[in-house]
């Protein structure tokens, strides 16, 4: 594969994998989280 | 899976965030509703019943096409009549809340297309999620059954 393909395809694979991580990011648990720091994630205060 | 009752149970519930959550009010610029986002998040989680404040008018009469459709529900923070909703969804032992916004889902055609489009990737990790937990649950009692079932020695 010439030098450009294979960089080209090396890329795509990588913005690939980010894509994945972030799709694949979790749900978190609100319950039991201190009501402060919950705020500050949900509302960012 | 998906409970589409129009108030929420009288049973402690965990609450999961959807991870496409969003808060298109800015909550931040709004403190006045905090107290009100807290007592719902109390009463869901110990099992109390939530305020009146919380559900919408004409409910349990009027239709909820939401609710009825996706399973998607909406609570009022601060009144009946106030304009700022958090929308989530209830399962037997588990919400999980999608974002805080107005009503303006109520006026996509079809309703709620945009919120369901928006977060529909994240409730199916939620619900993979709770089906996880839900597993290892059954698996947990399996087991304790199949240790009380054999012969002591």
């Amino acid at each position: 594969m010439p030098r450009a393909a294979a960089d080209t395809e090396t890329t795509r694979k990588r913005l690939v994998r980010v894509a994945d991580e972030v799709d694949e990011g979790k749900a978190w648990l609100a319950t039991g989280m201190d009501r402060t720091e919950l705020h500050k994630r949900l509302f960012g205060r | 899976m998906r409970l589409k009752l129009p108030r929420i149970q009288r049973r402690p519930k965990l609450v999961y965030i959807a991870d496409s959550w969003r808060d298109t009010i800015g909550m931040a610029q709004r403190p006045d509703l905090l107290p009100f986002f807290d007592v719902i998040q109390d009463c869901i989680e110990s099992g109390h019943e939530l305020p009146r404040w919380a559900y919408r008018k004409g409910i349990g009469v009027t239709h909820d096409e939401l609710l009825e459709e996706d399973g998607i529900m909406h609570l009022h923070l601060g009144s009946r009549d106030s304009n700022e909703l958090l929308y989530l969804i209830q399962y037997a032992d588990h919400v999980a809340y999608l974002e805080i916004n107005n009503h303006l889902h109520f006026t996509t055609k079809p309703i709620g297309a945009v919120l369901r489009r928006f977060h529909a990737k994240a409730v199916d990790r939620v619900e993979a999620r709770i089906a996880g937990e839900v597993a290892d649950r059954l698996r947990t009692v399996k087991t304790s059954i199949a240790k009380g079932l054999l012969p002591k020695r």
